[in-house]
């Protein structure tokens, strides 16, 4: 009875959505074809992998892949680089983008706000690779254009190749630079689907700037953010690769402030064409994103239901 | 009605059979493609030479090749991945660094036997030293054709020849007058390093510690830190964190980094030492011969008036030649045309008119190449030294000439002209110095220790790597980082390591234990 209920209501729902279902079929079958057939492969992550019998006929080594990650002592340490970066990024980089959306929407000449628009959205363009190369002319000790004025003006050379210390602020602000334009336009979006009539009655009843902002464009804003969040924290476990090796490259000194998960594997499985030990460090990233993601959105589902993803 | 059949029947089977010999016909007229695989960018003429050699090859084998690239970036990424993803390729690219002996007992390359050999590369398999084919080999078994090239690649040091004669100083014959260079460069020269290292830091080992003890580490595992005495035709490797010569070049280069004398920015460079010699940034390379000699030539073509000069300490140290591994072509387990790879393959490196078209283009001024008119001893033309045409940095860039079709009959050497002071000598001199040794054929088999190779790698990087420049202080460091390497299982692979080495000898028919005795 149950199951003729539910492809009855099954046809029902086909039938009424019709439109939208045809809509949204390309993303469905993108997403078989290219996130969920390719799960299989993960099976590679349990297999000692050679070429003549590929991914499903090589023979099996249990957990032998994951090893390597917790005998040399970092499998913490750069964990919890990992996560402690991803948390600073998203933590900064929300609180900027957002200020840059209000801002940008509270420009009132258009050619302006297009300008300063275009200019926050240029880094987006830049690759990473690019970013690193600019970097080191830039902070390079011997040859370093800061090196070079701090010099020329009588005063010390700043050392940051050898001094881990200085990378986590590099990073939060290389990274927030590359990112607020892109991702301010996802809340300028938000902050443009607020109804004009509510700010023209608030401005009726007396509500300065800041309290429009305050009480009327954040609440506005908050659904955006909290999907924007869950994603963001669904990724967690994965560091941002291009911008850490092509910032730190081989340099083993700033490896204990700088190593993610991603740079770590890369490095040690460089040389040795272990797929089988490279797609286990994707697998443990992969588990450990999903139970991220379906813990914050319990919590978040538990606080204010309408919020949460599902 | 019997006859209705039969006709009918014979008419089917001709049917049948046309267009199978027709396909046959097409096969035989038709040249096969074979696909090959080489490390580097596509240069503007190489199409041109390609289709020089293609044109020979229709006429001899009845096939032609097709080139594709893999760029040098992307070697340790896309290069096994085309082995994983079954892509056609009929040959390609091997060397050590590709991770020549791992891939092929993951079945990546197919094994060449020596009946193939024998059949279908008989010159290449008459012409190659058995010790040559021996470092091929992997478990006994080749699976490339290795390179003949007369090379040593030993550090050489080159030095900014016009700043010793700014400020008069003796020429360099020795580390401490290579000492006292630096200090005189590092006090006076404000936008000149001595010493800038990138990837190439291993040269300074090379010249500190493995040259003057004659020892040579193995290439193939260097994050194991193994070695062996090449003055031993049966050595025992050892792993040489452990020795008071590493403590000595250890204290030696942290002294030099203290000094100034090596760059604060050598852990993060990313230029290689001719790119940093030609941009004025170094006064100071260590590096082998050959690449002093083009940074040399880079200078005096910038007309600055800066100039390389060429020093080789090694005094009478006995060397070891560039390994023949440095350079092979492999043929993919899944090539359709193992047979004709090989003849293609014997006909380019064994033609001298071939090998003259794939290693060095096309003749003529405004070509790739002429004959420099250099003689021999006995007046005769010597072929082998060539001055570069117009469109010399058109070919030659990427490796295709520098893999299997490398024959040193053919070897290229450069003119006069074209080598700076010094660089020939030390050439010569090195060569005459130089042999194989027995462990270079010796391959360890990592495949039941490679957690502990990828977390030993991990320590060699972040804690090797800082040690070895000089920016941690050995008196600490080096306890520190042998402690991390034990830890992440150093010992259990080097009693592996000195086990197979010790079976292999045996297999070879000596023993250290026979020759120390």
């Amino acid at each position: 009875m149950g199951v003729a209920k539910f492809f009855r209501n099954l046809s029902y729902d086909f039938k009424r959505n019709r439109a939208l279902l045809v809509m949204i079929l390309p993303v469905v079958v993108y997403l078989i074809i290219f996130s969920y057939v390719p799960m299989a492969g993960a099976v590679i992550a349990f297999k000692s992998y050679n070429f003549n019998d590929g991914i499903f006929g090589s023979p099996w080594c249990g957990l032998n892949n994951f090893r390597f990650f917790f005998m040399s002592g970092k499998a913490w340490q750069v964990t919890k680089n990992t996560v402690l970066y991803n948390a600073a990024f998203i933590v900064t980089q929300n609180i900027l983008e957002i200020a840059a959306a209000i801002f940008l929407s509270e420009i009132a000449k258009p050619r302006f706000k297009k300008i300063t628009q275009g200019a926050m959205f240029l880094p987006n363009f830049i690759s990473w690779v690019v970013v690193g190369a600019i970097a080191y002319n830039l902070l390079s000790y011997d040859f370093g254009f800061i090196n070079n004025v701090l010099t020329s003006m009588g005063m010390e050379r700043w050392d940051v190749y050898t001094d881990a210390s200085y990378w986590p602020g590099i990073f939060i602000f290389l990274s927030a630079w590359k990112h607020i334009g892109y991702g301010s336009i996802v809340y300028l979006a938000a902050i443009m689907g607020i109804s004009s009539e509510i700010y023209e009655s608030a401005s009726l009843d007396g509500a300065n700037e800041w309290q429009k902002i305050r009480y009327i464009t954040l609440p506005g804003i908050k659904p955006t953010f909290v999907v924007l969040l869950i994603l963001a924290i669904g990724n967690i476990f994965r560091g941002n690769f291009d911008m850490f090796y092509q910032l730190v490259g081989t340099n083993g000194l700033l490896y204990n402030a700088t190593d993610v998960i991603d740079t770590y594997v890369f490095r040690s499985l460089l040389t040795t064409y272990e797929f089988g030990m490279s797609t286990a460090i994707g697998l443990y990233q992969s588990v450990l994103c999903c139970v991220t993601l379906l813990v914050t959105n319990a919590v978040i589902r538990r606080i204010n239901p309408e919020n949460a993803l599902y | 009605m019997k006859t209705f059949t039969r006709f009918l029947s014979a008419l089917l089977i001709a049917l049948l059979l046309v267009p199978t010999a027709l396909v046959a016909l097409a096969e035989t007229a038709e040249p096969t493609e074979l696909i090959f695989y080489f490390l580097g960018e596509e240069l503007e003429d190489d199409k041109v030479v390609i289709e020089a050699i293609n044109e020979k090859l229709i006429e001899k084998l009845n096939c032609y090749m097709t080139v594709e690239y893999i760029p040098f970036g992307e070697v340790n990424t896309t290069y096994p991945l085309l082995f994983a993803s079954q892509t056609r390729m009929d040959a390609v690219f091997s060397a050590s660094f590709t991770g020549y002996a791992s891939l092929a007992r993951r079945d990546a390359y197919m094994e060449l036997t020596d009946e193939m050999l024998q059949t279908y590369a008989p010159l290449t398999w008459e012409d190659t030293p058995d010790s040559v084919w021996n470092q091929a080999r992997v478990d006994g078994k080749i699976y490339a054709i290795p390179q003949l090239m007369i090379q040593n690649i030993q550090a050489t040091i080159g030095i900014r020849g016009d700043l010793r004669e700014k400020y008069d100083l003796p020429e360099i014959t020795d580390i401490e007058s290579l000492e006292n260079y630096m200090s005189v460069i590092s006090e006076n020269e404000d936008s000149v390093v001595p010493l800038l290292f990138g990837s190439m830091w291993t040269y300074l080992y090379d010249l500190l510690m493995f040259t003057p003890n004659e020892w040579q580490s193995d290439a193939n595992f260097s994050q194991l830190c193994m070695a062996y005495d090449i003055t031993d035709p049966a050595p025992t490797p050892f792993c040489y964190l452990y020795t008071d010569e590493y403590r000595q070049a250890l204290d030696t280069v942290y002294r030099w980094n203290q000094n100034g004398w090596i760059s604060r920015d050598s852990l993060s460079n990313t230029h290689t030492n001719r790119e940093n010699m030609a941009n004025g940034r170094i006064a100071v390379m260590l590096d082998n011969a050959g690449t002093i000699n083009s940074a040399g030539q880079d200078l005096l073509s910038g007309g600055s008036g800066a100039y390389l000069e060429l020093i080789d300490i090694s005094g009478d140290a006995q060397l070891l030649r560039y390994a023949a591994t440095s350079g092979m072509l492999s043929i993919p387990s899944q090539s359709q045309h193992p047979e004709l790879v090989l003849q293609v393959v014997d006909y380019l490196r064994n033609d001298k008119e071939m090998n003259y078209l794939v290693e060095r283009g096309i003749e003529g001024e405004d070509a790739q190449w002429v004959f420099a008119g250099e003689l021999n001893e006995d007046g005769t033309l010597n072929e082998n030294v060539i001055s570069y045409g117009a469109r010399s940095s058109m070919y030659g860039g990427n490796w295709i000439c520098w893999s299997a079709f490398r024959n040193w009959d053919y070897q290229v050497m450069e003119s006069e002209a074209s080598s700076i002071p010094g660089y020939r000598e030390a050439f010569f001199d090195m060569d005459s110095r130089s042999m194989d040794h027995i462990m270079q054929a010796f391959t360890f088999d990592s495949t039941n220790y490679q957690n502990e190779l990828a977390a030993i790698q991990s320590v060699y990087d972040e804690y090797g790597k800082p040690l070895n420049l000089g920016f941690v202080d050995p008196a600490t460091g080096l306890d520190e980082y042998i402690a991390m390497m034990e830890a992440a299982g150093l010992t259990t692979v080097m009693d592996a390591y000195l086990q197979q080495a010790a079976d292999y000898l045996a297999a070879q028919g000596v023993s250290a234990e026979a020759t120390a005795e």
